[in-house]
């Protein structure tokens, strides 16, 4: 759990506020939302809960079928 | 320009650690290498044993001699266990060195563990990634602790002199044939089919724990074993034996293509004749709810290692390869009544029918009521040095 | 701009990417001895699919497939079916990263933790996606011959164990089980709109190289089955976990090199590798169309992030994403690779409809 913030966080806030910096904020915005779906899901893995994505998507067809 | 320089930098130290090789890797001298595994299983304790037979890396000639004389070249390591899975931990409490069984040569199964069933093993093997299935098997009769605590004179690896030895007897005589893998017994079990594998016999009951002993007698039988006979499988289990007359036929009929000699009777007389089968052709057909399967074989003869007699003329030549086509004819049928009335279905018929007619209901009943003929064409091709024997008489020709 | 015969081999290779890997063990245990007809079967509905999609594209030539629902259907829910798109390819690259890390833990290097196989595929792909789309492309182009060599070299040398018998009764297996089970319809072939990314760059027109290149496949594909079969029987290829892994982990040169198939293993890497490419590029160009973004290296790090995390998280297990394969994915890939470019078509021809009207 430690190992997953200390690697994600600085590589998540460093670029961002680094873009931010620079002026470019649609590029942070983009950064951070793909990233924080990216964290999101290694937090679970992390947690040994992972959210499988096959049984997400089965849940959704069957729902219209 | 330095940021550009810092950015290289951390590449660069992350490419170390995910050199993956970090993970997996091994050095050459902490692996064991396996050069034959043996199988054995103890009924009444519910365990199973298993045999490594591990090359001995100090034992090559090109190493310097070890204080103390000469070093085996192969050391046998036991494991007993519950299952195979198991031994795969417990090795270890034995063994000091990573075992690596990518590279062994022959599987030995006692004949206990054959007549119970094989199939343990081969899932074993199958599902390992690193287990070879493409190896030959050998069952061995009797214990199977003494084989594997064996020297062999000549070839120095116990496997390779096995592995050698079938590689001879596949070339040079009917009695083995190369579909003795354990990829073709679990083909041939998966199919319910039947396989024949060699059987290893002891020769006689000393042994010699040295190899040096070994080495230095001139008496090669002395402890040694010999590749003799077969052992019928179904369903990976052993059903049967089948003798060395009875391998000829057998392989024969599975269209083994090599070299045989043997003694056959031409009018009266005893001649040892080679000979090879060039093409077998097999029919299936159905008549009024009966399998009908008829077998050709066209097959050649060759007096290279002919003693006794040798034909002169065009009519005795007609003469012995109607007299030898006849006698493997007989044999092969003889063989066939035997694969039936013990249920071995050793000439592959319900496999013919299969393939052949596979939308016919009846073929798990095939072999009891199918009508089998056999025709064999043997023809005199080739002749040996001798174009007549030498004969008792003196002076005369 | 890149040739129609470059275009043509990373095609083919996308195709046959992980397919070696993945579809092989179950197309056998259904189609036994006679599975090496059903590529040719499902290859030609991929040149069905294949020509669908051109049908889109001919009315928008020069884009691919991220700008096209931008143009059809406006900015707002352009974007909205452009980033479904993005979700499609992420969920793929997930996939073949999960089945590159199974295959290499399951054989070859079971002691490696599996991100590092991500990590490492994920650098070398952003990197050269980075580059653009012409040295993927050349890149495919100068490894092809190195990959088609020494695979079906390998395969000869196999054919020691080769044994006809195996093939037999040929023809026997009623065509119709093959419609029972769509999901071989779906992987790989409806999986090739990732290749229309590329269209755009494609000299003098992409459909003929792209339709001859999934045809080319489909025959590659089938071939290998046939030669799997050849080598080890319907039977047992059907109960192993990697039948090409097998059938080469028994090919000997001599006695002495029996253990090659650590090297054959790396090639069949290369492949998937190329898929990965593909799908990469298909993922940094949705998102530079849809948001266009300034900077480049930034988001291929929230890229790397987010497909590791996504590979990690694809399914628990194999038998899971068997049953997923078998029962669902057929609908998944249908919904994304023909629902919604029919959507896409039937809302270019409201448009035009709309714009001859007003002329």
């Amino acid at each position: 759990m430690l190992l997953l913030h200390f690697v994600l966080v600085p590589l998540i806030v460093l670029p961002a506020a680094g873009l931010l910096r620079k002026g470019h904020y649609r590029d942070a915005v983009i950064f951070v939302s793909v990233s924080l779906p990216g964290y999101g899901l290694w937090y679970c893995i992390a947690n040994q809960r992972p959210f499988i994505i096959t049984l997400f998507l089965e849940k959704v067809i069957k729902m219209f079928i | 320009m330095t940021l550009r320089h810092a950015a290289s930098l951390l590449i660069l130290l992350a490419a170390v650690p995910l050199l993956s090789s970090c993970w997996d890797k091994t050095e050459m001298n902490q692996l064991a290498l396996v050069s034959m595994v043996g199988v054995d299983s103890d009924p009444d304790k519910g365990t199973i044993k298993v045999y490594y037979q591990i090359i001995n890396p100090l034992s090559g000639s090109s190493t310097i001699k070890a204080p103390g004389g000469e070093q085996a070249p192969v050391y046998t390591y036991e494991m007993e266990a519950k299952s195979f899975g198991e031994i795969r931990s417990q090795i270890y409490k034995k063994l000091p060195r990573k075992l690596f069984i990518a590279h062994y040569k022959v599987l030995l199964v006692s004949e206990q563990t054959a007549r119970q069933s094989i199939r343990d093993y081969a899932n074993f093997i199958e599902m390992q990634p690193n287990g070879r299935s493409s190896i030959p098997m050998l069952v061995v009769e009797g214990p199977l602790e003494p084989v594997m605590k064996t020297f062999t004179p000549l070839e120095k690896v116990p496997s390779d002199s096995i592995r050698a030895r079938l590689d001879q007897l596949i070339q040079n005589s009917l009695l083995s044939e190369r579909n003795i893998r354990i990829t073709d017994v679990i083909e041939r079990m998966q199919q319910s089919r039947s396989i024949v594998l060699p059987i290893l016999t002891r020769i006689d009951d000393a042994r010699s724990a040295k190899s040096g002993e070994v080495a230095s007698n001139i008496d090669a039988e002395q402890g040694s074993f010999i590749i003799s006979g077969g052992a019928v499988f179904q369903n990976y289990r052993m059903t049967g034996r089948l003798n060395d007359e009875q391998m000829i036929w057998y392989h024969l009929l599975a269209g083994d293509k090599g070299l045989h000699v043997r003694l056959f009777e031409v009018e009266g007389k005893p001649v040892s004749l080679e000979f090879h089968l060039d093409q077998i052709k097999r029919k299936a057909s159905w008549q009024s709810g009966r399998p009908v399967i008829r077998i050709f074989m066209d097959i050649e003869l060759s007096t290279a290692y002919t003693s006794e007699y040798i034909p002169k003329s065009r009519n005795e030549v007609d003469k012995m390869e109607q007299e030898v086509s006849q006698a493997i004819e007989r044999e092969c049928y003889k063989l066939y009544e035997l694969s039936r009335e013990r249920e071995w279905d050793l000439l592959g018929i319900k496999y013919l029918l299969r393939r052949k007619t596979p939308d016919h209901p009846n073929i798990e009943d095939a072999e009891k009521n199918a009508k089998v003929s056999i025709q064999v064409n043997a023809r005199l091709k080739k002749m040996g040095s001798l174009q007549k024997p030498y004969d008792e008489t003196g002076g005369g020709s | 701009m890149i040739s129609r015969f470059q275009f043509y081999l990373l095609t083919i290779n996308f195709i046959i990417g992980t397919t070696p890997f993945v579809m092989l063990q179950g197309l056998i245990a259904i189609g036994k001895q006679d599975a090496w007809i059903w590529p040719l079967l499902t290859g030609g509905a991929g040149v069905l699919a294949g020509m669908f999609w051109l049908l889109l594209f001919r009315h928008y030539p020069g884009k691919n497939l991220a700008q096209i629902p931008l143009e059809a259907m406006g900015r707002f829910p352009g974007a909205i079916v452009s980033f479904l798109f993005f979700v499609y390819f992420c969920n793929l690259s997930g996939w073949i990263l999960r089945n590159l890390s199974d295959f290499l833990n399951g054989t070859i290097m079971p002691a490696t933790p599996a991100i590092v196989f991500h990590i490492m595929f994920l650098l070398v792909a952003c990197y050269t996606v980075a580059q653009g789309a012409e040295c993927v492309v050349r890149l495919n182009q100068i490894v092809t011959p190195l990959l088609f060599f020494p695979f079906w070299i390998v395969f000869l040398l196999a054919t020691v164990n080769w044994n006809w018998e195996r093939f037999e009764p040929v023809l026997h297996l009623n065509p119709v089980v093959l419609f029972q089970h769509p999901a071989f319809f779906g992987f790989p072939f409806l999986e090739t709109i990732s290749l229309t990314m590329l269209f755009p760059f494609v000299q003098q027109g992409p459909g003929r190289p792209f339709l001859l290149g999934i045809l080319t496949a489909a025959v590659s594909l089938s071939i290998l089955v046939f030669v799997i079969i050849g080598l080890l029987g319907a039977d047992r290829a059907s109960q192993l976990t990697y039948p090409v892994y097998t059938a080469i982990q028994e090919v000997a040169i001599g006695e002495a090199l029996v253990n090659i198939h650590s090297v054959i293993s790396v090639i069949l890497l290369v492949l998937i590798f190329i898929k990965f490419l593909v799908l990469v590029y298909g993922i940094s160009e949705t998102l530079q169309q849809v948001v266009r973004p300034r900077t480049r290296w930034p988001h291929f790090l929230s890229l790397m992030i987010l497909l590791t995390a996504i590979a990690h998280s694809m399914y628990e297990n194999p038998i899971q994403n068997a049953q997923w394969s078998e029962e669902y994915s057929i609908y998944y890939n249908t919904f994304f690779t023909i629902v919604i470019p029919a959507l896409l078509l039937v809302a270019t021809w409201i448009k035009r409809a709309y714009q001859k009207r007003q002329n």
